[in-house]
């Protein structure tokens, strides 16, 4: 008698063929089988770490919210733009000598923009804005790092990879910072930023103390509620500014 | 009457967070479970989770009512899953390159489970962790989700026969790595 070959065993395992009638007929090939389905029950025997339902929506709940505001705020932007190409269009043809009436009209506007308190934009709300995709990204990596179990200890092997990408940027953001003279955003990424480079630095795995002193470090000057409130800010700019281009466009 | 996956994705669709949370709260163990299983670690697995259900809600209008909302999802998550594989280097791809990284070690084994020894579940990392990546997701997906071949193919984008022999290869490569714990192993009853 012929025996059944691995792939032969392995298809009758997954009912991909029927051996069914050797496998009754042939000793040889049913403790063969017999080996295959206890490695794989083997396999299938290894616990699968759970999650939280709960949790998972916290943390996806936020990144829905942010996505919509940014949608938004792409709609909005995308909406100006169109106007301003109507607009153009529009008034395009008839240029001939109104042209230079309408940049006249333009460089005033621009001018009582830039005069008026109301609507002036300091550089430092622009760097606002900058630096609020490095805040999100930030603030991710170092929740990761407070909301883990420090009797665990933690394997921050992803984040560490994380902190190394955001370092240089922090730092780059932070001398912007102090040299436009916004001391809040200059000191809030001074916070930041020795953490960073810690668990840049750090190994794949945190031990419990390693962790607990990293927490202590997040916890105690509340980085992540100030991350969250400079990011909320700079959204909330990059809203009036797209309202405001929408109010300069209708002007016109 | 609890709501049914349809009706939920039916209002998410018009903008009902309490229903998508529904429909998230439903689903995520088995999403975490089978992105778990194709990435080997749990930080990964994380990151598909949430990934899969960012593009499901902005994909949801593409669902089409008649079918499973669950496969829909494993099919995203599936997809989730190799862009991330596919993104990392080789040595990345495979659990993290150190054995004690894998997190095969779970502090709430699922009841319904054998209980292996912590020796035992290192030696099925290790094995699992020997698996190129093709042969792991071709392993679980056939093997843990069930899928059959001819759709395992078009997932890594393979033949038919090409997708069998590496389903084969795999099971083989773990069959000679653990067959000689079987023996002793409470599995062999």
């Amino acid at each position: 008698m012929q025996h059944l070959n691995d792939e032969e065993l392995i298809a009758h395992h997954y009912h991909d063929a029927d051996a069914s009638e050797h496998l009754r007929a042939c000793a040889d090939c049913r403790a063969q089988y017999d080996t295959l389905r206890n490695v794989l029950a083997l396999v299938d025997a290894i616990p699968v770490p759970d999650r939280d339902p709960e949790q998972v929506w916290n943390r996806l709940r936020w990144r829905l919210e942010r996505r919509k505001k940014r949608t938004w705020q792409w709609i909005a932007g995308g909406v100006a733009a169109a106007v301003a190409i109507v607009v153009f269009f529009a008034i395009k043809p008839q240029t001939g000598n109104r042209q230079p009436q309408i940049a006249a009209t333009n460089t005033t506007a621009a001018t009582q923009q830039l005069s008026n308190p109301a609507t002036q934009q300091p550089n430092n709300k622009v760097l606002v804005y900058v630096v609020t995709d490095h805040l999100d990204a930030a603030e991710r990596v170092l929740a990761e790092v407070a909301n883990a179990n420090p009797k665990k200890g933690f394997d921050a092997g992803e984040q560490q990879k994380r902190a190394e990408e955001l370092v240089d940027a922090n730092r780059i953001y932070r001398q912007a910072a102090s040299r436009r003279g916004d001391a809040r955003i200059a000191s809030l990424l001074s916070d930041i930023e020795p953490i960073l480079v810690e668990l840049s630095h750090s190994g794949a795995k945190l031990s419990p103390d390693e962790l607990t002193s990293m927490q202590k470090r997040i916890d105690s000057k509340n980085l992540l509620f100030k991350m969250r409130v400079m990011s909320a800010q700079g959204e909330d700019q990059q809203q009036n500014k797209n309202v405001l281009a929408s109010q300069k466009l209708n002007s016109l | 009457m609890e709501m049914t996956d349809v009706a939920a994705v039916s209002r998410a669709r018009d903008g009902d967070a309490e229903a998508f949370r529904l429909l998230v709260e439903r689903h995520s163990r088995a999403i975490f479970r089978v992105a778990w299983r194709m990435t080997g670690n749990e930080h990964d697995a994380d990151d598909v989770v949430q990934e899969t259900f960012l593009r499901a809600y902005r994909q949801i209008d593409h669902f089409e009512e008649r079918a499973n909302f669950s496969t829909w999802l494993h099919r995203i998550a599936i997809n989730c899953s190799l862009d991330l594989l596919r993104s990392r280097t080789r040595h990345d791809k495979q659990y993290g390159g150190d054995i004690d990284a894998v997190d095969l070690s779970s502090d709430a084994p699922e009841p319904d489970r054998m209980a292996i020894s912590a020796e035992l579940q290192q030696h099925v990392a290790a094995a699992m962790k020997r698996l190129s990546d093709n042969e792991r997701t071709a392993f679980v997906l056939r093997h843990f989700e069930g899928m059959p071949v001819e759709e395992i193919g078009k997932t890594l984008g393979i033949q038919v026969n090409a997708t069998k022999h590496t389903i084969f290869r795999a099971v083989r490569k773990l069959r000679d790595a653990l067959e000689p714990f079987v023996r002793s192993s409470p599995c062999n009853t």
